[in-house]
């Protein structure tokens, strides 16, 4: 008998259930059939708001995730007289692996805490991790947002109080421009390609500003091959083009930025380059002003019979010198030949960066879209309409993996800024619970005496600083952090500097550690610069034999390079086989007029002897007796992570909690509201997702938009209704170059070194400069550009352990541009040596390409493998020929103090991954360098089979 | 196209198998009478035409991917010249077994005759079948013209009546009719090789990898198979051999098939008593043998499919074809 | 008569690969698995797909187009790939015209593959049959299925919608549609096998940008720009305002 389920007829043995996909971490929904127990199909879920049925090749393959012969399926301790790296184990029991990592944390927390430091890669638990290494008490936490695109985060969000990464995106429906810049997958994946699809299907104008034409590229209308680094320098030019021929929205830059704000000009004061006030300043009633053209005279900002002046130049009552934010901006962009300098610094021609600007202004211009939306802005001003310009921008690593991306995303968002097509229909839309407030509330610790043994930090490990006392620094002013994150040298490092941890902590600078432990984060390999030398650092040891990172402990679910380093192994289910939340707290779903969050519950049993790493965090914070996890006197307050999540919340009362869906009793109640025991069924039966659609009237202009703002204020999204005004001009950077001036009263700078690094790089505003890796190198010998691209059917280095993903690549090559290889005298499949400036090289296959940049060469992200990892056969082509470029890229630059600093983005901290300048020569032989050791299998690994025949079913005749 | 020994063998075995026992049924009824019908004369052709056929047979089983199910191939002989091929093949076999019967159970000759006409109509069948199994495929332009069915009948009659003439030799009867019959049919081998080889240098298909998108655009480069690796659709249609390999295969095939064997009958022809006629003969049909081998790898080899516009080796005329770069652009001939 | 197709939009095509590895999953798993995978964690690893997507670069930098191409089995009016098979293993249904094969009569003479002008065949050599897409006939007819999901895994899949499916035969259908109005065409139309799938050029759109529309106005901002004493009339500031 056949029984009905979600429209689907099912076998008794067959079943269907919900769950989040997570082959990547876009957070699609899949509608996955099951028979026999086994996976008959996974496919997208049609209702998800993410994927909204779509699913892409790694989503698809998930069946051969669970089957993979590289599961780690026991715990694990490195074999008493066996290296690092050498991948000997024993197999413990988790009691025996628990009773390890706790006696060793207990003793930290009762130490000092700060000498564990816990960092997380792709995961979508950062919540819960980072809620762990507070009440635990150590500074040192971090997921992988800062070498990852922090830049795209911060550059936009200490500018428009979002960004786009899955924080928002383009309105594919309505743009009829769009420029796609430094995009080849995304983490938005799924939603860019159906964006991408539609606009095609509408017939806007699709223009990809990339190195390299790939993927997305393929179906652009036009491709802009750019310099790497440059980005900055073609978006001011199209901001000159802009400017030059009035094509901007001075509506939008009066009511929700603040280009009309009055700077004071006069050097020396604690108010130079800060906005003049009417008041006494202080944080909360600050009022901005603005010179009024109607009455001749300096009024409060955003009055609504205001006509507030963009250029000019006026004095104050007090006789200071005072010009809006806006006529900066123009003279900075103005001078004579703006536009051939920078189309020589990125290679596009003045003409197509003129051409672009206008076709972007005049099509912004000419089809301003209007929508019958009546709304209220925060000033009580009726809008009969909603309006907008049907362009729009989506930016990502391209932009952001720069040492000089934040000032190239500031630059991107006052294009948008100035083109009025930010959360307005046909441009960029926020996704709750963005817009949030420029710079967002959360700010870190920000003295070292807050770190103390036995006791949780009283704020969290990471944030948002707008002045320098939100800096985490001790009294001298040396970083609090291993990652030197928070510092003056990486002043808004919202998401720490992972790239650090594993070099600071070798040399012990700022201090050593005890414990290290990763979770999902391939720092030995892929994930971290310099590849060889960190994986030398992990088996480096002192003059007692000691290592030097003395214990290293990993949560993995496959046989990966980091875990065949690990001392110990904590072995992780698969997303199929755990429950997890894609929380409001974290990365949600929210679309842009939806806020939505997300489960995913066991479908499979865990394999072997495997455990959900979150259940792990909750039994170490038992054991510990952590605060937050358990009573005042230590008594567990959950056993479960489900029933930790059901029931967690950030403060007794407080209502809100990891997930908004169906809260209350009975779950009536949505976002706020008590915690429900039967939640997490009710996700279950709803497809595992919740969402709610947002009113009309509160999608559009949220920065100023009041009825948004109440919402979002009730929902707890912000702790306020204020506007958000827009940083056209960043008043929080000029605090930090008045700080470095010794004009700010306050935390200064101490060194001459971060004296000068926060005046050039805090320009409040957008600048280019040569990234910081171009500005060492010798250019002359040191001609190309490296760079990397993410495959679309593989996720970093998780997918070589798929049977299918692997067959679709299985090895990289190095892309050079034809012309140029021909003039060098390299042919298609010859082996080169590719040098960097850091003493670094490596030898790889090279393939012509007609699609890259002159001056670039480029290869696929984390194809290469370390030989035996992944249960690969040592010989298999990832290991034999496919490649990191990360050998190549250095994790620290000299510093022009003396030593070393880390080779990232001077404001945000973000890894330069694509700062890489090398040298390309012939290689007589063939054959990869480096080449290392191969690894065993372990033990306790299911064997390769030589044949796979996957299926659930028997035939039918 | 990747070279299938299997088929390569059934091609050249069962060719042999027919050549023989065309040659012995001609011989039979023609000159039977003479008395050249011994009965040891009789049952070793037959018996070599039936291992032959049946060396060739087997030998195609190894092609197929259920070997076991191979007697399905007889059902769609309306309409596929594979099928049509296994139907001959069974009929030829047949045919030649009876024959044989016929023969040992003394038959009326009447009725053998019969059979062995049927035999011999078979045996063209089988012939005909097999090249226009291959002459059929239009996206192969080196095999579908009409050289490819004269072929596969002139070098299954020119090997079968070389290994007769060994046989005949071994069991001591050197004729030389039957060796001047072996040479003039060598010798039409060999022209007709070189036919086929010149008509090959006029292949020429306008098409590339602008008509497989439909794409008028010059450069056109192909980046990716989709896969890091080899599948079914691009080792099955590409041989593996490099030009040089090739080249030699070509000499080589054309000297064993045809020179060679021309060469030791020559030297028979001035050397009429030899007793070691039988190790000579057998040595030209030896010789012979392989170099059909060869030739039909060669056959395999040279044949360009028209799929392989989408993974950039297909080569559209002569000028690129590795094996011919001297030639120069033949006229067009497009794909029906 | 009907004639059911795949019609692939190449202007949406980003050569995601979702179309072939959701297809592998639906079939290994179904009725027409499963599709062998040879040393999938060896050296030189190698499986039966139904659907592979390449990519091509057009062109000479820096005016270079990228394709991305899907390829899969076109279900050919004339199907020559069906004339060829001795067995009646490869045939044509009558009332959707889908090309299928019958594993169950497949010997593995793999000649049908040999005519297919586009190398749409895949052998199972663990099998010893030959393979192909199947355009799902397991889901498009298959009432256990909810009845917007009666489409290929692929065309489900396809995250940009690049994929369309239906009777091409049927002028009023969505594929029909899509071919007509936007200059759908067919591979291959010299070799004769009348394939069925259809693809969709890429269209570039453009921007014409009249004189008319650039105004040049405001040129006379640089007058300002250097010394500016006091408050001067705005010259564009109202440019863009509504
Ligand atoms: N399939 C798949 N999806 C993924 C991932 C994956 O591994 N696989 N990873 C996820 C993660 S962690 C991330 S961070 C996102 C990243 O998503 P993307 O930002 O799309 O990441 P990348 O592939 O690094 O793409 C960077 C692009 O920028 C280009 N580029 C490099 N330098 C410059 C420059 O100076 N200017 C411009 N304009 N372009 C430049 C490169 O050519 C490349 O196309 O993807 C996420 N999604
Ligand atoms: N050259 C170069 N290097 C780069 C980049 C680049 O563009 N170019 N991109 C950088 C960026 S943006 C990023 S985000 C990083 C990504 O780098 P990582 O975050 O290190 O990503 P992965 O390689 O996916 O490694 C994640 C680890 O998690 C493990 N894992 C997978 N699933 C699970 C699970 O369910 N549970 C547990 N516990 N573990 C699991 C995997 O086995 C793997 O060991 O790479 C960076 N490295
Ligand atoms: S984009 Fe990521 S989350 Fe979505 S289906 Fe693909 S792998 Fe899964
Ligand atoms: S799924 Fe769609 S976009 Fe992706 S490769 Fe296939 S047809 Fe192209
Ligand atoms: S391989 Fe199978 S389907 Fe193809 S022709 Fe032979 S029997 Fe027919
Ligand atoms: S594409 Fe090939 S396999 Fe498919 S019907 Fe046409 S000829 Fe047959
Ligand atoms: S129609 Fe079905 S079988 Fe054919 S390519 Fe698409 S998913 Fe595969
Ligand atoms: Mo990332």
């Amino acid at each position: 008998m056949k029984k009905e389920k979600n429209g689907h007829m099912l076998e008794e043995n067959e079943d269907i259930q919900y769950t989040t996909c997570y082959m990547c971490a876009c957070r699609c929904g899949i509608k996955v059939t099951l028979k026999n127990g086994k996976i008959r199909y996974i496919q997208g879920n049609p209702a998800h708001p993410t994927n909204q049925g779509v699913i892409c090749a790694k989503g698809s393959s998930g069946i051969m995730k669970q089957l993979s012969p590289a599961r780690i399926t026991k715990p694990l301790l490195r074999k008493k007289n066996s290296e690092r790296g050498e991948a000997q184990f024993d197999e413990i029991s988790w009691d025996e692996a628990m009773d390890i990592l706790v006696s060793r944390l207990k003793k930290i927390r009762e130490t000092d805490p700060k000498k564990f430091a816990f960092f997380t890669g792709r995961d979508q638990m950062q919540a819960l991790t980072s809620y762990f290494a507070k009440q635990f008490g150590t500074p040192n936490f971090a997921a992988h947002g800062g070498f990852c695109s922090v830049n795209m985060a911060t550059g936009m969000i200490y500018s428009i109080g979002g960004s786009s990464w899955e924080f928002g995106g383009a309105d594919y429906e309505r743009t009829k421009y769009f420029l796609l810049m430094g995009v080849a997958e995304d983490h938005d994946s799924n939603p860019l390609k159906l964006g991408l699809g539609r606009m095609r299907e509408h017939g806007g104008k699709v223009v990809v500003v990339n190195p390299v034409r790939s993927g997305y590229g393929a179906i652009a209308d036009e491709w802009l091959p750019i310099k790497p680094g440059t980005d900055g320098a073609f978006i001011l030019g199209l901001i000159h083009v802009l400017l030059k021929n009035g094509l901007y929205d001075r509506d939008f830059l009066i009511s929700h930025t603040n280009a009309a704000y009055l700077v004071t000009l006069d050097e020396g004061g604690e108010d130079e380059g800060m906005f003049h006030l009417l008041h006494e300043r202080d944080m909360v009633n600050t009022q901005n002003t603005v010179w009024d053209r109607k009455s001749g005279g300096i009024r409060e900002a955003h009055l609504s019979d205001n006509d507030p002046a963009l250029l000019g130049e006026f004095k104050s009552g007090e006789g200071k010198t005072l010009r809006p934010a806006f006529q900066l901006l123009v003279e900075r962009v103005m001078e004579d030949g703006y536009l051939e300098k920078s189309a020589a610094i990125c290679g596009i021609p003045a003409k197509t960066i003129e051409r672009i600007g206008l076709e972007m202004g005049i099509t912004a211009r000419d089809n301003t879209i209007t929508l019958p939306i009546p709304w209220i802005d925060a000033w009580g001003k009726e809008h009969k309409t909603t309006t907008g310009h049907p362009v729009s921008i989506h930016a990502m690593r391209g932009l952001a993996a720069h040492s000089n991306g934040f000032q190239t995303v500031r630059a991107l968002s006052v294009l948008m800024m100035l083109l009025g097509i930010i959360d307005r229909p046909g441009g960029f839309r926020y996704k709750p619970p963005f817009p949030r407030p420029v710079p967002p509330c959360p700010k870190p610790i920000n003295k070292a005496d807050q770190v103390k043994p036995g006791a949780p930090l009283p704020a969290p490990e990471l944030g948002f600083p707008s002045m320098p006392e939100h800096l985490a620094i001790d009294e001298d002013g040396n970083p609090v952090r291993i990652d030197k994150a928070f510092s003056w040298e990486f002043p808004f490092t919202a998401h720490g500097m992972m790239q650090n941890v594993i070099t600071n902590a070798a040399k012990g600078d700022p201090y050593h550690l005890d414990t290290l432990m990763f979770f999902m984060a391939n720092m030995s390999w892929n994930s971290t610069m310099n590849t060889s030398g960190v994986m030398d650092m992990l088996r480096q040891k002192d003059k007692d034999g000691n290592y030097v990172i003395p214990f290293l402990a990993v949560s993995d679910a496959f046989f990966s390079e980091i875990a065949s380093f690990a001392d110990l192994v904590l072995p992780d289910t698969t997303y199929l086989e755990r429950h997890d939340v894609i929380s409001l707290l974290d990365r949600p779903i929210c679309d842009y007029s939806k806020a939505a969050d997300a489960i995913r519950h066991p479908i499979l049993p865990p394999k072997g002897g495997c455990r959900p790493f979150q259940q792990t965090i909750i039994d170490l914070a038992n054991a510990l007796g952590l605060p937050g996890f358990c009573d005042e006197s230590g008594k567990p307050l959950y056993k479960t992570y489900p029933e930790f999540i059901a029931n967690w919340m950030p403060s007794p009362g407080a209502n809100v909690g990891f997930l908004a869906g169906w809260r209350g009793a009975g779950g009536t109640k949505h976002i706020v509201g008590e915690p429900n025991p039967a939640q997490w069924e009710m996700y279950i039966k709803n497809k595992s997702f919740w969402e709610i659609q947002l009113e009309d009237s509160i999608k559009y202009n949220r920065t100023i938009n009041q009825g948004y703002l109440n919402w979002s204020q009730n929902m707890k999204f912000k702790r306020d209704n204020e506007p958000i005004i827009m940083h056209f001009y960043s008043e929080v950077m000029q605090r930090f170059r008045l700080a470095a001036k010794g004009q700010r009263k306050g935390r200064q700078p101490k060194t001459p070194a971060q004296k000068k690094r926060i005046l050039r790089y805090f320009d409040p505003l957008p600048f280019w400069y040569e990234p910081l890796e171009h500005q060492l190198a010798d250019g002359g010998k040191y001609q190309f550009h490296a760079i990397t691209q993410r495959p679309m059917p593989h996720y970093h280095s998780w997918d070589s352990q798929n049977a299918w993903l692997r067959q679709i690549m299985g090895q990289n090559f190095l892309y050079m541009n034809s012309a140029r290889a021909g003039e060098m005298g390299i042919n298609d499949l010859d082996w080169v040596w590719v040098e960097s400036p850091w003493k670094r090289k490596i030898k790889v296959q090279v393939k012509l390409s007609e699609a890259v940049q002159t001056d670039t060469v480029w290869t696929w992200n984390a194809m290469g493998k370390y030989p035996g990892a992944w249960n690969l056969d040592p010989g298999a082509s990832e290991a034999v020929k496919g490649f990191l470029l990360n050998h190549l890229i250095t994790e620290e630059l000299p510093h022009e103090a003396g030593g070393f600093i880390s080779n990232s983005d001077p404001i945000s901290g973000q890894a330069a991954w694509f700062d890489l300048k090398v040298k390309i020569s012939k290689s007589s032989e063939p054959g990869l360098y480096p080449v290392f050791k191969p690894i065993e299998p372990l033990a306790h690994m299911e064997k390769r089979p030589g044949i796979l025949r996957y299926t659930v079913d028997e035939r039918k005749k | 196209m990747r070279p299938e020994r299997s088929l390569i063998l059934l091609l050249v075995l069962a060719g042999v198998g027919q050549g023989i026992f065309v040659f012995l049924a001609v011989a039979d009824i023609a000159w039977g009478s003479y008395g050249w019908a011994r009965p040891e004369v009789i049952y070793w052709l037959g018996v070599s035409s039936l291992a032959f056929a049946f060396a060739g047979m087997a030998a195609s089983l190894f092609h197929l991917g259920n070997p076991m199910r191979g007697w399905k191939a007889i059902i769609r002989w309306q309409s596929s010249w594979l099928s049509r091929e296994a139907v001959s093949m069974g009929l030829f076999s047949g045919a030649a077994a009876l024959y044989l019967l016929l023969y040992f159970f003394s038959a009326p000759s009447g009725l053998r005759t019969l059979v062995g006409l049927a035999g011999i109509f078979a045996a063209f069948a089988l012939y005909i079948s097999s090249a226009m199994l291959y002459a059929r495929i239009s996206f192969v332009r080196e095999w579908s013209n009409k050289l490819t069915a004269i072929n596969f009948m002139a070098f299954g009659l020119a090997s079968g009546v070389a290994v007769s003439y060994a046989v005949l030799c071994l069991l001591g009867f050197n004729y030389t009719a039957v060796r001047e019959i072996a040479a003039v049919l060598a010798a039409v081998g060999l022209i007709l090789k070189a036919a086929s080889l010149a008509f090959n240098k006029t292949v020429y298909v306008p098409l590339d990898i602008k008509n497989a998108l439909v794409m008028n655009e010059p450069n056109i480069k192909l980046m990716s198979t989709g896969t890091s690796y080899e599948h079914y659709n691009t080792k099955e249609y590409s041989s593996g051999f490099t030009d040089a390999q090739v080249r030699s295969v070509l000499i080589l095939s054309l000297f064993a098939a045809f020179v060679l064997p021309l060469i030791i009958w020559a030297v028979m022809t001035q050397w009429p008593d030899t007793p070691a006629a039988g190790i000579l003969a057998s040595l030209a049909a030896l010789s012979m043998i392989a170099g059909l081998i060869a030739e039909r790898g060669l056959f395999f080899i040279q044949g360009n499919h028209l799929q392989n516009l989408y993974y950039a080796t297909f080569r559209s005329n002569s000028a690129s074809n590795p094996l011919l770069s001297k030639a120069k652009k033949g006229t067009p001939a497009p794909v029906k | 008569m009907s004639q059911l197709a795949l019609v692939i939009d190449l202007n949406k095509c980003v050569g995601c690969h979702a179309c072939a590895t959701n297809c592998k999953a639906w079939n290994t798993a179904g009725e027409f698995g499963p599709l062998t995978d040879t040393e999938p964690y060896g050296k030189q690893p190698e499986g039966v797909w139904f659907n592979r997507v390449q990519t091509y670069e057009i062109g000479k930098y820096p005016k270079t187009e990228v394709i991305n191409f899907p390829k899969s089995c076109m279900h050919c009016k004339n199907a020559p790939c069906v004339d060829v098979c001795p067995t009646g293993a490869s045939y044509k249904r009558e009332e959707d015209g889908i090309v299928l094969v019958n594993y169950d009569d497949c010997i593995g003479c793999k000649y049908c593959s040999w005519a297919c002008p586009y190398g749409c065949r895949e052998f199972d050599g663990h099998e010893g049959v030959m393979k192909k897409c199947t355009l799902c006939v397991d889901r498009i007819y298959n009432e256990d299925l909810p009845e917007e999901e009666r489409k290929p895994a692929c065309v489900l899949a396809c995250p940009t919608r690049a994929r369309t499916f239906g009777d091409i035969d049927d002028p009023e259908s969505e594929a029909s549609k899509a071919i007509r109005e936007k200059h759908g065409y067919r591979l291959l139309p010299e070799a004769g096998a009348g394939p069925s799938n259809h693809y969709l050029p890429q269209r570039k759109v453009k921007v014409e940008l009249d004189e008319d529309e650039i105004c040049v106005k405001p040129l006379a901002i640089l007058t300002i720009e250097k010394k500016i004493t006091s408050y001067r009339e705005q010259i564009f500031d109202d440019f863009m305002s509504p």
